[in-house]
């Protein structure tokens, strides 16, 4: 089931004369974890406005769950952010935070306290709860700016690199975190330069570069690279028909699945050609970035 | 809403010392500045005033004339350097005392010691000692004064018999109504109302850099009801700043400056007009609010603003003492309003007089309030994620 729906998406800033956004085409899944990525200017934050409501005039058309007409309604009733920046009152204390960002919401006064008891305890802030945001440190900051986003109870949360900044271990908690999203069956689409974090919790990728979503790797698909070293070339048909050849006598082969990489394996155990090393390896989030550089 | 709203915005300010300093340190060091600069027991202008007088021959009548500026209140010097006015007196001063005519002029010399403020009064005082002189030495002349008393004991009569103060009846009104304090605790309190407005274009701004406004955006509130929960919020913190400064103003500064105290007759009528003046203080911080993208624009804009509105309604020079054309534009100016309304209701005027001011601030208010949420709605309409 798809969660967005973007079709022939494009932008042009009013002050520009070239596209921000150019025909994007993404069919974002419900309770995945998609990625987005690119390098500065290649359109990321551009398309996270126009997911969210904040760019009204762009070409082509954006539908939560089906649902088209009012974008801003639709963002408002089921999406949540988590700006990369720490967008709360620092002068306040944790509690003050998250009740405030309640008030603002339409949830019965009489499940305020579970509600605000079950996303202190799910992002770990009981224990500084009362402590005002400015003295917390980075990773507790993170985490309240997840906290406030989860008061809305969203079905979609946006989060602009919400592990720059921090350390090792509360970068760790927020990555847990963001799987028991997941796990709870919100859809989350997040921005990130940290690629391997992008490959640790993402099921889906998008590429985005000058605009354009270059590349949108779903399901893992094309994530595993096989790699064979023969002492000389093998002769036969077959393998040299599947293999890309490398060097004179290293081969590669893209593969799908676990299923197609057993199937291989077989397949490989059954020709004649002395087999030196063989070794195989996702296709990482860093390959796929960088594959699109070269592409270009 | 407007609760947790109310309680955000009180923390924050509670939690800014140059908030609470702007707020009510300023307002309170104003007042008490000012009413003490005002009061009554101010120090005589010439008193630590140095004269030389210069004359070609020391006679009988220079020797007078030093006796009466002294009279005055003046301090008479030789030296040169210590002086702070120069009086040179012609040739054949005494000569021409009783023509009616000066063949030469007196020359007043005033150094830079004598300020603008004082300049008038100092010319007029020297002149006062000149016109007893000539008197003095027609009384002579006509044998009213006998020349047989000492220069001492004639310029006493001469004094004595210009003294006019018992010819007057002089009715000045209650100084509980009329005080330094009455003059300056309105204006102030009017001042530091109005500096809401660094609060105001602070918050805002901070909620704009940090990624509030944007999240906020996609809240499920209208860009409007989070106006109004904020202008709501700031009303009641700006209602409760202005209790402070009245208990402060009214109670504490009379006490401090030795001043008459300040009743306030009607307390309903003052609170009412309370009302009033922080909804239009409120309406011009949330413009400026509105408005600024920067805390250097904020306190620029919002605190020359708020300055420069105190100055030309009054607060710092007395409208009375202005230039007419100053005085007028004073009376285009939303403190000045603000100000007389709470005077009024310190000296009981009748609601004839507050009426028209009342109207002049609930559509200054009105206006500013349109404006302001229209640009706001607009501002973060053009918000987009960075």
């Amino acid at each position: 089931m798809n969660a967005i729906l973007i079709k022939q998406l494009s932008y042009k800033y009013p002050k520009n004369n070239y596209y921000s956004l150019l025909d994007i085409n993404l069919n974002i899944q419900a309770k995945c974890c998609t990625g987005i990525i690119g390098p500065n200017g290649s359109g990321k934050s551009t398309l996270i406005s126009a997911l969210c409501g904040l760019l009204t005039d762009f070409e082509g058309s954006i539908s939560y769950q089906g649902m088209t007409g009012d974008l801003l309604g639709c963002v408002k009733k089921k999406v949540a952010l988590v700006p990369q920046e720490y967008a709360f009152y620092p002068q306040l204390t944790v509690l003050q935070n998250v009740e405030y960002f309640l008030s603002l919401c339409i949830v019965d006064k009489s499940r305020w306290k579970l509600l605000i008891n079950d996303i202190l305890t799910q992002c770990e802030l009981v224990s500084v709860k009362n402590q005002k945001a400015k003295k917390l440190s980075g990773g507790y900051k993170r985490r309240l700016n997840i906290a406030i986003a989860l008061v809305k109870e969203p079905e979609v949360l946006f989060l602009d690199e919400p592990t720059v900044g921090i350390d090792p271990e509360s970068r760790e908690v927020i990555i847990r975190l963001l799987e028991q999203f997941k796990k709870q069956g919100k859809t989350l689409l997040f921005t990130s330069h940290m690629l391997d974090e992008v490959e640790k919790i993402c099921d889906d990728i998008i590429v985005l570069r000058d605009g354009k979503a270059v590349m949108h790797e779903q399901g893992g698909q094309n994530n595993i690279l096989l790699t064979v070293h023969f002492s000389t070339p093998p002769l036969n048909d077959e393998f040299v028909r599947l293999y890309e050849q490398v060097t004179e006598n290293k081969y590669q082969m893209r593969l799908n699945s676990q299923i197609e990489l057993s199937a291989q394996l077989q397949f490989l155990a059954s020709i004649e050609t002395p087999i030196v090393k063989m070794h195989y390896s996702s296709n990482s989030v860093d390959q796929l970035y960088h594959l699109t550089q070269v592409a270009e | 809403m407007i609760f947790h709203s109310l309680k955000k915005e009180a923390l924050i300010i509670l939690s800014d010392i140059h908030s609470i300093g702007v707020l009510l340190i300023l307002p309170v060091a104003f007042m008490l500045i000012m009413t003490f600069a005002m009061s009554a027991e101010q120090t005589n202008v010439v008193s630590e005033i140095h004269i030389k007088v210069s004359s070609d021959k020391h006679s009988y009548y220079v020797k007078a004339y030093q006796d009466y500026l002294k009279q005055q209140g003046f301090k008479i010097t030789e030296k040169s350097d210590l002086a702070d006015i120069h009086l040179k007196l012609p040739a054949h001063f005494e000569d021409n005392i009783l023509t009616g005519v000066a063949a030469q002029s007196i020359e007043l010399i005033l150094t830079k010691n004598i300020t603008p403020q004082k300049r008038n009064i100092v010319i007029q005082l020297v002149q006062v000692a000149f016109s007893k002189l000539r008197l003095h030495a027609y009384m002579l002349d006509s044998g009213d004064l006998s020349e047989e008393l000492s220069l001492t004991e004639q310029v006493e009569e001469i004094e004595g018999s210009t003294d006019v103060s018992s010819y007057f009846l002089v009715q000045i009104p209650d100084k509980k109504l009329n005080s330094a304090t009455l003059y300056s605790v309105p204006s102030w309190i009017v001042f530091g109302i109005y500096f809401i407005v660094l609060p105001i274009s602070i918050t805002v701004i901070n909620e704009k850099q940090n990624g509030t406004l944007i999240r906020l955006k996609t809240f499920p509130i209208t860009t409007s009801q989070y106006f109004f929960s904020k202008v709501s919020a700031f009303f009641l913190l700006s209602s409760v700043q202005f209790v402070v400064l009245t208990v402060i103003g009214v109670f504490a500064v009379p006490v401090i400056t030795e001043q008459p105290t300040i009743v306030i007759n009607n307390w309903p009528s003052y609170l009412g007009s309370a009302l009033f003046i922080v909804l239009s203080a409120n309406a011009l911080a949330f413009l400026i609010a509105a408005l600024v993208n920067s805390y250097e624009q904020a306190i620029v804009l919002g605190g020359g603003i708020n300055i420069l509105l105190a100055a030309v309604s009054g607060f710092m020079v007395p409208i009375d003492i202005m230039p007419p054309v100053m005085a007028n534009i004073a009376r285009y100016s939303p403190l000045y309003w603000s100000a007389e309304v709470i005077r009024a209701a310190f000296m009981n005027s009748s609601y004839d007089i507050v009426l028209p001011y009342i109207i002049r601030l609930l559509s200054f208010s009105a206006i500013s309030f349109i404006i302001a949420r229209y640009l706001f709605v607009m501002k973060i309409r053009k918000l987009v994620w960075n």
